[in-house]
């Protein structure tokens, strides 16, 4: 008997089809288009403490089989979000998953501390950790000790289960791995985006306004599954798994490199109801092939 | 003056729809008209409302491309668009019958006029759907053709769009050409300008709305002319969109805020914004 529900971090979801932060907005769009009680979970658009106007036009380029976005993580500030935007994914039944940001450890608590009094909705926080600390410019994603740290403080603020997103613009993400999984994190997601360029040759500019932006869609799917599989064989907490996802055998793809769960991004720009279009086809894939469940496939690449 | 907001009905939600093209021709160089059997889009679709198509090809990106909608008739929309890159052009390529992936109807729509104003339109070449969508509406609900003018910009007689078509309306149509090888001479401010002056019309002592349609630079020059003559103005912006329908904050267009700004959403908050709502950028 099919049953597509998987357990992460001590909560259960109904499959492992969530969406992925920055590309559902809070949920109102997407709610226009299909019941989005049905996805696994939804990650809501980065939240920071205070609000963020974003970055000026153009933000985005289409890019051969993706495009690059350097948005400028545009949000209402947590507090606006706590009072117009939850309860909106509250009354639709969602399942929702924070995801937050700052400029400083004590800016991500700060978040966090006030997310963990709705911890009763609340499933879990992804903690976007590819922002500069203001102290000295580095990413917290980018630093093993920053990144272990990050996690520890805000373990000691919020009861909310923390997922560490990953940045794929480091060295070695097995080691950045590592370090949040010392830190306590109950989970991992990887990859953010990839840093990128585009020129536009008439004009001599960049073709976006920040110079570099962040590159998603399918030309990164390849890197996130080698990140994937290169994570899995470092760590033991849950992976959920992010980049160039649009159709279940992608899915399928990640699942077996070692991920629980997995996350779809631009596909949905694309086609909104593409999650739907997973869960349907992830079902029948998994039913013709005779399995009962997806954790039955997770880490099973046979690479030996 | 009265100021009035966009509006964006309830029941207008998007859908995502596979339709059959019924034709798709075209008008003159490198403009095509394209008209789709969409039922559930022509049934809820507004002036200002527009669509974006997939584009099923590896020889182009992954966006879907948005057209503003011309109008609809009894169950079909049509579009109107000039073949400028890849997409476009294999577009232009589809043959009746084929089975277009859209999503729609998208964004806000004008506010309408009162019946008895005096309603205003500047537009050129692919800026002139949504202000030919306009007309067709306002008269459909009861407005006099007469008292719509529509001022149509282009480089030259050859490159006008919708002309006479917006004629057959029986709405005013004034043609402006650049090198003035049809109707008034000169870029689309100087023809709306000269009627202002012409007819002394004004917002301040009359019932008048304008709207306008076109790039950036075109809207800036429109809004401060009928800013300066008290003259309400809703304009219908485009920006390059990944999704359409407000999930990625791709499309942003800076606004007022008070004394402040924000980045608004051209293809959910807008496309149609008041025009002094906009900031605008040199």
């Amino acid at each position: 008997m099919l049953d597509l529900s998987v357990t992460i971090a001590g909560k259960k979801f109904k499959n492992p089809i969530w969406l992925a932060s920055g590309t559902c907005g809070y949920g109102e769009e997407l709610a226009e288009f299909f019941d989005i009680s049905q996805l696994g979970a939804i990650v809501t658009k980065t939240i920071t403490l205070k609000p963020r106007k974003g970055h000026p036009s153009p933000r985005v380029c289409e890019t051969t089989s993706g495009m690059l976005n350097a948005i400028g993580l545009q949000n209402v500030g947590v507090d606006e979000f706590l009072k117009s935007k939850l309860p909106f994914l509250k009354n639709k039944k969602a399942s929702v998953i924070v995801n937050a940001a700052g400029y400083s450890v004590s800016d991500y608590c700060a978040v966090c501390e006030k997310l963990n009094l709705h911890s009763e909705f609340i499933r879990l926080i992804e903690l976007n950790m590819s922002c500069p600390n203001v102290s000295d410019g580095m990413e917290f994603s980018k630093d093993p000790a920053m990144a272990e740290t990050l996690i520890k403080e805000a373990k000691k603020v919020t009861g909310i289960p923390l997922i560490a997103k990953l940045s794929p613009n480091v060295s070695n993400i097995g080691d950045i791995a590592d370090a949040v999984e010392q830190g306590g994190a109950d989970a991992v997601s990887l990859i953010n985006t990839l840093v990128g360029m585009a020129v536009n040759i008439e004009s001599f500019k960049p073709r976006i306004s920040n110079i570099t932006g962040g590159l998603s869609g399918p030309a990164i799917k390849p890197v996130a599954l080698a990140m994937v599989y290169q994570v899995h064989r470092r760590i033991r907490i849950p992976i959920i798994g992010i980049g160039g996802i649009s159709n279940h055998k992608d899915v399928i793809e990640f699942i077996l490199c070692g991920a629980s769960a997995v996350q779809i991004g631009t596909a949905n720009f694309g086609n909104p109801l593409t999650a739907m279009d997973v869960i349907e086809d992830l079902s029948g894939w998994l039913g013709e092939k005779g399995y009962d469940s997806t954790s039955q496939l997770v880490g099973k690449i046979k690479d030996k | 003056m009265v100021e009035i907001a966009p509006t964006c009905p309830i029941d207008n939600m998007p859908g995502v729809y596979q339709v059959k093209v019924n034709s798709n021709i075209e008008i003159s160089s490198n403009v095509f008209l394209m008209s789709l059997l969409a039922t559930e889009i022509a049934g809820k679709a507004l002036p200002g409302n527009f669509i974006n198509v997939k584009i099923d090809s590896s020889e182009v990106g992954i966006w879907r491309r948005p057209f503003s909608i011309l109008d609809t008739e009894q169950g079909n929309i049509r579009i109107l668009y000039k073949t400028f890159g890849k997409g476009t052009k294999i577009m232009s390529g589809y043959p009746q019958g084929f089975l277009a992936d859209i999503i729609g109807p998208l964004g806000n729509s004008f506010s309408l006029p009162d019946k008895d104003d005096t309603v205003l339109l500047a537009g050129g070449g692919i800026g002139v759907p949504p202000l030919y969508f306009l007309s067709k509406h306002l008269i459909n609900e009861g407005t006099d053709p007469r008292q719509i003018h529509f001022f149509n910009g282009a480089t030259d007689h050859e490159s006008l769009v919708f002309i006479e078509e917006s004629a057959e309306l029986g709405i005013n149509t004034y043609a402006v050409t650049e090198d003035g090888s049809m109707g008034i001479e000169g870029i689309i401010t100087v023809g709306v300008e000269q009627f202002i002056k012409g007819t002394k019309i004004t917002g301040s002592k009359e019932r008048v709305s304008a709207y306008s349609c076109g790039p950036m630079s075109m809207l800036k020059a429109i809004s401060g002319l009928f800013s300066s003559h008290s003259i309400p103005c809703q304009m219908a912006l485009e920006e390059l969109m990944p999704c359409g329908f407000g999930i990625c904050m791709g499309c942003t267009v800076k606004t007022k805020m008070g004394n402040d700004f924000v980045y608004k959403r051209v293809c959910k908050d807008g496309p149609v914004f008041n025009s002094k709502e906009i900031i605008w950028e040199d």
